[in-house]
């Protein structure tokens, strides 16, 4: 980037000079670079491995520095009113496009139910979900969700953990009850 | 077909063993090798000339060549053998001891039609197995442990082509070859060799002797090792401990690290950015008291607002879990793969909460023994956020939902 605007300032009237510049510089680039790949020919394996591990420190050194003064910056911004505001959006979507709230359940096989969840995207929800449906001892085998006009449809094959198999109603009432446990 | 062993003389055989006859190693391509059969099979007597065959120092370089044994005949004996066929398993996939010959007798119920005339003598023909470490990047330099032709009395090999030879130590010294060394090394080998070989021979049975080394060889070489041990120190989640895989691993880690460090930089620029602008914006509402807050204020920082786009994105695994991170400007797209069945999803939400990450797409499930998930999610906007610190997190919180199981 910042040679494209030294090409700029000099675009017009030096010409000439740019182009006698040009050869020098191009020249000097590639002496550089033909002595630096004799150099690097001529290091010794002993040599490569010391540098490659006083060069990973330095860089480990660098990461540490720059997150911790970017943990100091963060501390000091705010920026919990604009997730608010994200979220009070989202139930306005979802209320503008119709999108209901709702909760089914079918059986695919023995004890294993197909759920479809729909429920109003705010933060945490989804863990909440999770955790609940966890806690009512129901394994998520496989899982979709999806985001769209602020609302969060998940979908998902899940199944008892204990495998006694007239557990489906139980299935049924406690996946509505972990839905409305998020609430 | 018949099978002419240069020296090959039975009775000599019994007595001396094999180690002093050693049929040619030819490599042919496979094909080659069936034409040769085929046309051999038509001819009662064939011999095969010297010329036909390539020089003793060409070095098979593809995998599995089929290699048909054939041996000059110096002493115009010919002996009707069965031809064998010899895989020549080369090349470091595992970099153990690799199998030079087969065993002859292996391959008695080939394809071919002809008798053994003499089980004995195929018995006898056990040739040395010997034990290499194949150099990764050995296309002229292969497997070659010995001089096939060196019962005939040749000229000694170029000291060059030794000195090629010499990284080939015999299995025990481990230590000592550097697997996956740029051709540029062998300079560096040479000129070791010079100073410390004494002798480089052949004992019966076809292994290598040992080198002589000196005390300084000796303790470059642990040296060395120790700076391996100290870069294998580093590096997280090495995987294997040979020096290829960890010179490699060190490759990945530090193109990750300077991901990382442009990242934050990129990161920590915007912060600033950010903090001006809303000093900026705080000064022109103190100014200006009544207006609204929402009116643009003319920033001059817009202008040189750094539009590279960021992304980078980190691989961590550990003993049970994969992760994958990558960020495009301000989506994080994870990947995460984990080796049991636990309730991840339940954990790695609890994660993606407290990384301050926006779930807009979550798809996975079990597949075996593995739950597998692809998670899509935004930052949140102001924070500061970066890939490695997302992937360290999910590791870390998967590997402490193992260790409470």
């Amino acid at each position: 980037m910042q040679r494209m605007s030294r090409k700029r300032n000099y675009d017009d009237d030096t010409r000439e000079y740019k182009s006698k510049n040009l050869e020098t510089e191009r020249r000097r680039r590639e002496k550089l670079s033909s002595r630096l790949l004799m150099l690097r020919s001529i290091m010794n394996k002993a040599t490569i491995v010391e540098d490659a591990i006083t060069y990973i420190e330095k860089l480990q050194a660098k990461v540490q520095s720059l997150s911790h003064e970017l943990h100091r910056m963060e501390a000091t911004s705010e920026d919990t009113a604009e997730t608010k505001a994200d979220e009070i959006n989202a139930v306005e979507d979802m209320q503008n496009w119709g999108i209901q709230a709702e909760v089914r359940v079918a059986q695919i096989d023995g004890n294993k139910l197909w759920v479809k969840i729909i429920i109003e995207k705010k933060r945490g929800r989804f863990s909440k979900l999770m955790e609940a449906l966890n806690n009512f001892g129901i394994e998520l085998i496989d899982t979709n969700l999806t985001t769209t006009k602020g609302a969060f449809l998940i979908t998902s094959c899940i199944q008892v953990r204990d495998s006694k198999n007239d557990k489906n109603q139980t299935c049924f009432f406690t996946a509505n009850d972990s839905c409305f446990v998020c609430y | 077909m018949y099978e002419e062993s240069g020296c090959f003389d039975p009775n000599a055989m019994m007595a001396q063993g094999t180690e002093e006859c050693f049929p040619q190693m030819v490599s042919v391509s496979e094909a080659a090798l069936e034409a040769v059969m085929t046309a051999t099979a038509t001819q009662s007597q064939s011999m095969f000339a010297v010329e036909n065959l390539p020089l003793p120092y060409s070095y098979s370089s593809g995998e599995d060549a089929a290699m048909e044994i054939n041996a000059q005949k110096p002493y115009n004996h010919i002996h009707n053998l069965k031809t064998q066929l010899v895989e020549l398993a080369n090349h470091g996939d595992d970099g153990s001891s690799h199998e030079l010959y087969s065993f002859p007798l292996q391959h008695q119920n080939h394809q071919f039609p002809y008798p053994t005339p003499t089980p004995d003598l195929l018995n006898l023909l056990h040739l040395p197995r010997n034990s290499l470490e194949n150099p990764t990047n050995s296309t002229n330099i292969s497997s070659l442990s010995y001089d096939p032709f060196l019962h005939l009395n040749l000229q000694p090999p170029p000291q060059a082509a030794l000195r090629e030879l010499l990284p080939h130590m015999p299995a025990p010294r481990n230590d000592f070859a550097f697997e996956g060394s740029g051709v540029g090394f062998h300079q560096d080998f040479g000129n070791e060799f010079t100073q410390d070989v004494s002798y480089v021979g052949k004992k019966r049975g076809g292994k290598r002797t040992k080198l002589f080394t000196s005390t300084t060889e000796r303790q470059r070489r642990v040296d060395l090792s120790s700076k391996f041990d100290a870069l294998k120190e580093l590096i997280p989640n090495p995987s294997k401990s040979d020096r290829a895989s960890v010179v490699g691993d060190a490759i990945d880690y530090i193109r990750e690290l300077l991901r990382t460090v442009n990242e934050l930089k990129l990161l920590a620029e915007k912060k600033r950015h950010e903090k001006q602008r809303v000093m900026m914006m705080m000064r022109h509402r103190v100014e200006t008291e009544g207006e609204s807050k929402l009116e643009a204020v003319g920033d001059p920082d817009d202008g040189s607002y750094s539009e590279s786009l960021r992304s980078s994105w980190i691989q961590r695994k550990s003993k049970d879990t994969e992760v994958d991170v990558r960020i495009v400007d301000n989506e994080v797209t994870i990947k995460l793969v984990q080796r049991k069945k636990v309730d991840c999803l339940v954990h790695v939400s609890h994660a993606l909460d407290e990384l301050n990450l926006d779930l807009q797409h979550v798809a996975g499930g079990h597949i075996g023994d593995f739950c597998s998930y692809l998670f899509n999610t935004k930052i949140c906007e102001g924070s500061s956020v970066y890939a490695s610190a997302i992937a360290n997190k999910v590791i870390e919180v998967m590997d402490a939902s193992f260790a409470a199981a």
